[in-house]
């Protein structure tokens, strides 16, 4: 039955063959019909779900390895599931219970609790004492490996592995770049409202890892990152002047830019990371300027009676996205880098204000007040498909996932004990989640991947 | 055994989008070991990570026999050589070989392996054969020819309703539209079956098909697929997937757009004397309309 049926296929495929060469061969020529026609089907509507993907923990032979698997596999099941694209099927659920890493599962049973991938993993204690994860990711249905991929890092660092793991699921289940590897630098807040101390403070992208980088004697805000590296600009109000910093991740080292008495933002960088680019004030009225890292030679972009003010560079480089309120209320504009070609983009109802040009390129993403409400929106950059993510009492400072698929911002609660947080919220709108944070937080900025 | 036939059908396949006859080899799907699954072929690589600590490492590893078989660069490949490139900045880099070489190893590994694949018995016992014995690559296959592959030419064989992609006959259309006298046996009342099988499978189909909604622009992500059904309702093939397309996320996409043709098994629900009507399946997915934004 098995061979007859295979070979029912192969001949028919032989005989659909046939009359194509034939055909090609005569040129279009008569040719007799032999197959039967294909039933044909559009699917043009599908499920709006997110995909089932079943992790059982990853395997170890000593206890400290099955440990790491498991805490592995929680930290990978926890992105995935955050994204708002796959569900973690419940271990309970699982048929097969995989014991050996070189062995093909038993597809059937996983396709009998409709997982559409499954992951399979080991740890391994080198004897270097470094630690070794090696998974692969199957296709369930197709009862294929998809890819298969191993890391090793020293053990402290197995939380990244778990972040390198699920960005390379995500990847290959759909087709964009992850961003689970990656940092999030913001402002940590505590105490009473009058008298909050703030800190700038650095974390994993899931809330794990949480470091104090200032010690909050000093009034910080609006830290940026860098597109390229671990580097992060932020102003310090220390003795009451803005100060402009420059901060290395990996080094702690810290210095300064310069002494800005009327900046209120502080500067976004280049996607080359070689220059920064702010808006200072002058009078009544503020202009955008670039400023070269290396030379500490600055130009002037903009020259208006009106408050040019937080500006973003296109991550090509080529345009600037600002806002002003040239045209009387706060409004989005883009021009080119050396400040040509000036076109205003937003045209809606309300005031638009911080905007953020996205990594992909292909949104803008801003704060809009209006009818005394915050919102969260993106729009692309000429301005078209404006979409509101998210809005409230007060939402503001939106920040870009590494992929442009995630933006985080962050949300005010009212009353005398209300105070920041920080939430993320897709490109469609519909997975706002809020971010683990010790206290109050808020002004983030997302990290590049870390690579 | 049953696999070598099959993969021997989708090379076929491919080849029969290829002008030249030629090209119709044999040996390439002769010398494949089938059924086992690359479990050896995880490679190593190592990367630095900031904080003193070292990073981790992402080596591919090739899933051997689609390399194999696909001849061609295998753009995969290229993709996952140039990531490892670039990715680890210091480290050993230990042995980032060739990706030659690693398939090499690797299709030469796992022969000797026991890779116990309980495959083969299900196959066995199953009343239902082929289903089970995927081809691996039957994707990237197909997907090279594509570019040739002259659906019109196909099509006319066949008799199909022409359609040219964007504008897929609509159920309604192709009850209504006469067909080219190729269905002398069917009648009225069978065209009619024909719109209703059509309206069957697609809500069925639509059920089971996850949108892939991470992509940029998946609106712009059209996938079309080819299977044959037994008279059981279970796939006599794994879908084969007859267009292709630069976008990043189109891999991903058909990927589970084949998934759904097969976790949405068995399509008994189809009438068993009208067999010849729906034997053969050609699906197009476009998700076109659904995604206005994203």
């Amino acid at each position: 039955m098995l061979i007859a049926s295979t070979n029912r296929v192969f001949c028919r495929l032989l005989r659909i063959m046939a009359p194509i060469a034939l055909a090609l061969i005569m040129a279009g020529g008569l040719a007799e019909r032999s197959a039967q026609a294909a039933l044909e089907v559009d699917i043009t509507r599908g499920q709006v779900e997110p995909m089932p993907i079943a992790l059982p923990n990853f395997l170890g032979d000593s206890p400290e390895e099955q440990q790491y698997g498991l805490d592995i596999v929680t930290v990978i099941g926890s992105n995935l599931e955050r994204s708002g694209l796959f569900r973690p099927l419940p271990q309970a659920s699982y048929i097969e219970k995989i014991s050996d890493f070189d062995q093909q599962p038993r597809f059937e049973d996983w396709r009998a609790i409709a997982a559409q991938a499954l992951v399979s993993g080991r740890l391994v204690m080198q004897e270097d004492g470094r630690l070794r994860a090696e998974f692969r990711l199957w296709d369930v249905a197709a009862g294929q490996q998809i890819t298969g991929l191993k890391f090793v890092t020293s053990p402290s660092n197995w939380r990244r592995m778990g972040h390198l793991i699920s960005d390379a699921i995500y990847k290959t289940l759909t087709g964009e770049d992850g961003y689970f590897d990656s940092r999030i630098v913001f402002i940590d807040e505590e105490g009473p409202k009058d008298r909050r101390i703030k800190r700038l403070a650095l974390m994993d992208q899931d809330g794990a890892n949480v470091r104090m980088l200032s010690d909050g004697k000093d009034l910080v805000v609006t830290p940026r990152f860098s597109p390229t590296s671990q580097q992060i600009t932020y102003m310090s109000f220390a003795g009451g002047v803005p100060r402009v910093y420059l901060y290395d991740i990996e080094t702690s080292q810290r210095q300064l830019v310069g002494e800005f008495p009327t900046m209120s933002f502080a500067p976004r960088f280049s996607p080359d990371g070689q220059r920064v680019i702010m808006s200072l004030q002058d009078g009544g009225n503020s202009d955008i300027f670039v400023l070269d890292l290396a030379t500490r030679g600055t130009m002037q972009l903009t020259n208006s009676a009106a408050i040019d003010t937080a500006p973003s560079y296109s991550p090509d480089g080529r345009q600037i996205v600002f806002e002003s309120d040239r045209d009387g209320t706060q409004q989005i504009y883009v021009m080119n880098a050396d400040g040509s070609g000036l076109q205003r983009i937003s045209y809606g109802e309300g005031r638009y204000s911080t905007p953020v040009w996205s990594p992909r390129g292909d949104n803008i993403a801003f704060t809009k007040m209006y009818n005394g409400r915050f919102a969260i929106g993106v729009m692309r950059p000429d301005g078209s498909g404006e979409r509101l993510l998210t809005e409230g009492y007060h939402n503001e400072g939106p920040t870009w996932a590494p992929n442009g698929r995630v933006i985080m911002f962050f949300r005010e609660t009212r009353g005398e004990h209300g105070g920041p947080n920080l939430y993320s919220v897709d490109l469609t709108g519909r997975n706002e989640q809020r971010v683990p944070t010790p206290g109050f937080a808020s002004d983030p900025a997302w990290s590049p991947l870390l690579n | 055994m049953a696999s070598l036939l099959l993969h021997g059908a989708i090379v076929a396949a491919g080849v029969i989008a290829l002008p030249s006859l030629d090209s119709y080899q044999v040996e390439d799907f002769e010398s494949i070991p089938v059924e086992l699954v690359d479990i050896e072929e995880v490679s190593a690589r190592h990367a630095v990570s900031k904080e003193a600590e070292e990073e981790p490492a992402a080596p591919p590893a090739p899933p051997r026999i689609e390399e194999a078989e696909a001849p061609k660069p295998a753009p995969e490949a290229a993709r996952e050589v140039e990531q490892a490139a670039r990715e680890p900045e210091a480290e050993p880099l230990p042995e980032l070989e060739p990706l030659e070489e690693l398939i090499e190893t690797a299709a030469a590994e796992p022969e000797p392996e026991p890779a116990p694949e309980p495959e083969p018995e299900k196959a066995e016992a199953e009343p239902v054969p082929l289903p089970k014995v995927k081809p691996k690559p039957p994707k990237r296959v197909v997907e090279k020819p594509k570019p040739e592959f002259n659906a019109d030419e196909m099509q006319a064989l066949l008799n199909k309703i022409d359609e040219t992609d964007q504008a897929p006959p609509k159920p309604t259309e192709m009850a209504g539209t006469p067909r080219l006298a190729e269905f002398d046996s069917m009648t009225g009342s069978d065209e009619r079956l024909a719109a209703d099988l059509v309206d069957a499978l697609r809500r069925r189909i639509e059920s089971c098909w996850t949108l892939p909604a991470g992509a940029r622009d998946a609106g712009e992500l059209q996938i079309k697929l080819q299977f044959a059904l037994n008279p059981d309702g279970m796939l006599s093939n794994y879908p084969l997937v007859l267009n292709a397309s630069a976008h990043p996320a189109f891999d991903a996409a058909a990927r589970s757009a084949q998934s759904a043709v097969k976790m949405c098994e068995p399509y008994n629900f189809l009438p068993i004397e009208k067999y010849d009507l729906w034997r053969d399946i050609i699906l197009t997915f476009d998700p076109s309309r659904i995604f206005a934004l994203n």
